[in-house]
């Protein structure tokens, strides 16, 4: 696993602190609650071990992200503020907000250059549609899909651009599979043992 | 690197005769493999990772498509070795008809490896994905985002020129600006202008992005299925009691604390009472810092919200943040941005 250890520690810290937390907030929840926030919690834990087992340019966009998209659901306010402290919490509410108008901007401003550009694509579409740019032009169609779909797992991708964006999601996956390991990790201890 | 010239003579090997039962035997190696194709390539030695791409092998090896788990059934393995990555990537870009000179190339090559991240080479789309992975994890995203990004705008933009020596980046159909966001391929030589290569290569492109997202949905089903699980087994979500002996139970099992002298569980809540309160605030500090200093954000936001907010606690004793963060409110006050 290529994962440094320091990460994986600091990340299982932060994750049973998290948990511990989370277990204060939810003495009455149902099972689905429940699992939110363990959700929840571990998805924080990983954004702060990232940021902190990191040298310096280690603050990914995708932990902001992550932990913008909890801190905008208004049901997970007491749990963070329990795990990243009041402060903390307020600036991840700050970060959401500010993230939604970013979002709805970059709508706007993309809509209106779908209404302008209509009419040039369809006139350069009609000269390009030759037999051999078709096949070029369908592979590119392709990639960009994908891309899109990649934009939508990834958290805050919608803001990054063809490379970053892969480096993300390069971040991103490497820290998943650390999340999946300690949380299998955990279950297995938490399994009762039988003598 | 002694492996490159031993790996160069298997190439030519494999190239010139139809290595038929052989190609049989690793695909089904390659099926072994579990969970993506391109993973499974990499449980293979080089020779034999070599000859599964070539074309018959690749579009076998293609057709298995990697299966969601939400079982515990074993993730794909990334490779763990870089050294087996390595050659294997620089490789793979001549696996197309070039077989005359592989080792110079490869001498020119050894130095750039950040550029190897983004070439996705003829019908070899797999291995350069892993040459992405390959790159030590820390040291990785910095230099591909300055170095690549920056070298490849600029050739993207350069004029069509004769067969060169040197890599061409392709202009081919691109009188387009960056303002959709490709992912920039580069061309080898004599490549670069066909049509056919070019939609073939971006089609390549088209199947690692689709196995990358295959796999980051089946590691986010997981996580949800293991939440669900974890939920499902605490009544209630309690892991007061169990902390010491979960640390080293699954400190054992992670692997955590195998070549420290030091035992993980008293390392680590030292490590975090020692950072204290202040290192914390730095540190979100710093977190949030980065993505308000961007246009779109008001940065005067959370300074206005950064102070004067009673923070609300747990009493539970020994929390990270429980102990300490009543004084925060003071350390927070002071308007240190750390770089």
């Amino acid at each position: 696993m290529y994962a440094p250890r320091k990460f994986k520690k600091a990340f299982m810290a932060q994750l049973l602190v998290s948990l511990r937390a989370a277990g204060q907030a939810s003495k009455s929840m149902g099972l689905r609650e429940r699992r939110d926030a363990v959700r929840l919690s571990s998805d924080v834990a990983m954004a702060l071990a990232s940021a902190r087992a990191g040298e310096a340019p280690r603050s990914t966009a995708w932990a902001r992200a992550l932990v913008a998209r909890h801190a905008a659901e208004r049901r997970n306010e007491a749990l963070m503020r329990r795990i990243m402290g009041g402060a903390g919490y307020e600036m991840a509410a700050a970060a959401a907000r500010s993230r939604k108008e970013a979002r709805s901007r970059r709508i706007v401003r993309r809509s209106r250059r779908v209404c302008s550009g209509a009419e040039r694509k369809r006139r350069s579409s009609l000269t390009a549609a030759s037999g051999r740019c078709s096949a070029m032009a369908a592979a590119r169609r392709m990639v960009k899909a994908r891309l899109q779909v990649l934009r939508s797992l990834v958290p805050g991708g919608e803001a990054l651009r063809g490379l970053s964006l892969l480096s993300e999601t390069l971040d991103y996956v490497v820290c998943l599979k650390t999340q999946v390991e300690l949380m299998q990790c955990l279950c297995k201890g938490s399994r009762p043992k039988l003598g | 690197m002694p492996e490159l010239p031993a790996a160069g003579a298997e190439i030519q090997a494999a190239l010139i005769p139809a290595a038929g039962p052989a190609a049989s035997s690793t695909a089904s190696a390659a099926g072994r493999g579990g969970g993506g194709s391109f993973t499974a390539l990499l449980g293979l030695p080089t020779s034999q990772a070599m000859e599964l791409l070539l074309p018959r092998a690749a579009a076998a090896a293609g057709a298995a498509p990697p299966a969601p788990a939400p079982a515990p059934a074993p993730a794909p393995t990334f490779p763990s070795d870089p050294h087996l990555v390595d050659p294997a990537a620089r490789f793979s870009a001549f696996a197309s008809p070039s077989p005359s000179s592989p080792a110079p190339p490869a001498g020119k090559r050894k130095a750039d490896t950040a550029d190897r991240a983004t070439k996705v080479g003829h019908r070899t789309p797999r291995l350069h994905f892993h040459s992405l992975l390959s790159e030590p994890y820390y040291h990785s995203s910095p230099e591909l985002t300055s170095d690549c990004s920056g070298g490849l705008l600029t050739q993207g933009k350069s004029a069509k020129k004769g067969k060169t020596a040197e890599e061409k980046p392709t202009a081919g159909g691109d009188g387009e600006d960056d303002k959709p966001a490709y992912v920039h391929v580069r061309a080898r030589r004599g490549q670069a202008t066909d049509s056919h290569s070019l939609a073939e290569r971006v089609s390549g492109t088209a199947l690692v992005l689709d196995e990358i997202i295959n796999h980051v949905q089946s590691l986010q089903r997981q996580v949800e299925y293991l939440s669900m699980r974890l939920a499902a087994v605490n009544p209630r979500v309690d892991f007061g009691g169990l902390d010491s002996f979960l640390t080293t139970e699954c400190g054992r099992i992670a692997g955590l604390n195998c070549k420290n002298g030091i035992d993980l569980e008293q390392v680590t809540w030292p490590e975090m009472s020692v950072h204290g309160a202040r290192h914390l605030m730095q540190l979100q500090q710093q977190f949030w810092h980065s993505d308000l200093a961007h246009p779109h954000q008001a940065a005067s936001q959370w300074e206005k919200r950064g102070d004067g907010h009673p923070p609300v606690f747990s009493s539970s004793s020994p929390s990270l943040f429980g102990y300490d963060l009543t004084s925060s409110g003071k350390i927070a006050r002071n308007p240190t941005t750390p770089s």
